[in-house]
């Protein structure tokens, strides 16, 4: 068995007084606190990062966390865009799955707000096809383009998207370390001015520096001695054409549908399974996509669900979808999202989450995407008791 | 952030841009991000994203009909090289 024994994340936000790697530190020194052990007991370390070569011109993370370790260990610098956190997970997991190490430590981290806008959004561009990038698109242009795909296919409004946004705003103020933690309502959505027609400053995540960190590992010892646990069920990693425009169909994220094809496959489990989802909602089209896509909603359904608020904290016994507030009010540090998204799913099934604790969590499944579908990372957790 | 700019990149791309000049398509969904951008279907049912240019507002929608222009897309590179590059025009009823 491979566990989650310990995770610890920086407060996300404006960190204007820390540096990228002061974040890394931080959010390293006390995920290994949390798991109640020492730093010489980590056989190896995965590092999730997007934008440090293209902003600070420093690619080389691993050396730099070594720093810190003081000791000569393997670490590796993961990057898939915005996937970048769960496929260092991924990567970590395989790892000790493969006997090459017993426990080791997975961290993302993004520092997003030394720069002005209009260069980060330059940098995360970066993860899209050349072809896109000289049309001009951004990020929130690529998303758009689906979001008016399936408005127009199934028939929904821009209305109907602001509800997911006005639900993970009101999980982020039950989150002490989400970057808003204040609640918003759908006119604020509608009044919001347009990023990328039709989506909107609300409907999109925000410029964030934040780390997150957790340990895992598969030693019976290491796991008892842990105050808490939770299993690694599976993990899978898909990917699709970087392009829109060689995609099969627009109303989905393949990737997306075969990772979670192959993660439920993997841990014998069915999406009703699942109480608790973290999902990755770096707009509100893609929330809906992702409810879709992983199998919870059928194609076309998931406009009409959210506006019901069913998968909102508190609203039944059925599936709940980003208690952490999600990319959108928890913030989106590109690398430290994948790591944030386990980190809840892990309080959740640990019975840690305080104010946004859910009922009845036994199983948990989280939702990272690089890019606009071009990577998806999907992982089952379940709980240990 | 530093764009860097590279003829001979500009260059092979110059030999695909050719191709698509003059054909006709139809718009499969679109934003705007200051100017409106398109996804395009060509007749030869190939894809392409682009900035539509030569627009009245009522013009952008799903569905209507458009042709592949060589428009300038950026500023010049640092050699001076003028970056040129594929833009849609809607076609006219």
């Amino acid at each position: 068995m491979t566990a989650v024994v310990g995770y610890y994340t920086t407060k996300f936000g404006e960190l204007w007084d820390k540096s990228l790697y002061d974040l890394v530190e931080e959010s390293i020194e006390n995920a290994l606190k949390d798991a109640a052990i020492e730093k010489e007991e980590i056989d190896a370390v995965f590092f999730g990062n997007m934008l440090g070569g293209i902003l600070e011109n420093n690619v080389h993370g691993g050396a730099k966390i070594s720093e810190f370790f003081d000791s000569h260990l393997p670490i590796f610098r993961l990057e898939a865009a915005c996937a970048s956190g769960g496929i260092a997970f991924h990567n970590a997991h395989n790892y000790v799955k493969s006997g090459a190490a017993q426990t080791v430590l997975v961290v993302g981290a993004e520092k997003m707000t030394d720069y002005p806008t209009d260069v980060i959004v330059s940098a995360l561009s970066a993860a899209a096809s050349g072809e896109e990038q000289e049309a001009g698109l951004t990020f929130p242009g690529l998303y758009a383009l689906l979001a008016r795909h399936y408005m127009e296919t199934y028939n929904y409004t821009e209305e109907d998207l602001a509800y997911v946004s006005v639900k993970n705003h009101y999980h982020g103020s039950l989150n002490e370390k989400a970057q808003y933690q204040k609640e918003i309502t759908v006119e604020h959505v509608m009044a919001s001015p347009y990023v990328a027609d039709p989506l909107k400053v609300l409907d999109s995540s925000p410029i964030t520096d934040g780390a997150s960190a957790l340990v895992l590992s598969s030693n019976k010892d290491v796991i008892k001695k842990a105050k808490t646990s939770a299993k690694v069920l599976s993990t899978a990693v898909a990917t699709d054409s970087i392009s829109l425009s060689k995609r099969k169909r627009l109303d989905e994220l393949a990737a997306t549908r075969v990772a979670a094809e192959n993660a439920f496959k993997d841990a014998k489990l069915k999406p009703a399974d699942i109480n608790i989802a973290e999902v990755h909602d770096c707009f509100t089209i893609a929330e809906l996509l992702a409810m879709e896509d992983l199998g919870f909603y059928k194609k076309g359904t998931a406009g009409s669900v959210v506006k019901n608020y069913v998968t909102k904290h508190g609203n039944g016994n059925g599936l709940v979808i980003n208690t952490s507030g999600g990319l959108k009010a928890a913030g989106h540090p590109v690398g430290a999202t994948g790591i944030k998204q386990l980190g809840e799913v892990y309080k959740q099934l640990t019975n840690a989450a305080s104010k946004r604790q859910i009922k009845k969590a036994n199983y948990g499944l989280t939702h990272n995407v690089g890019g606009s579908g071009g990577t998806a990372v999907v992982t089952i957790l379940g709980a240990t008791e | 952030m530093r764009r860097t700019e590279s003829s001979s990149k500009l260059w092979r791309r110059q030999k695909f841009v050719r191709t698509l000049l003059g054909k006709h398509g139809k718009v499969l969904t679109w934003t705007k991000i200051h100017a409106p951008i398109a996804l395009v279907e060509l007749e030869n049912g190939e894809r392409i994203t682009g900035e539509v240019v030569d627009y009245q507002n009522e013009d952008i929608k799903t569905g209507m009909k458009v042709q592949v222009v060589l428009r300038r897309l950026r500023s010049n590179s640092d050699d001076d090289v003028i970056p040129y590059g594929l833009k849609f025009k809607p076609l006219k009823k």
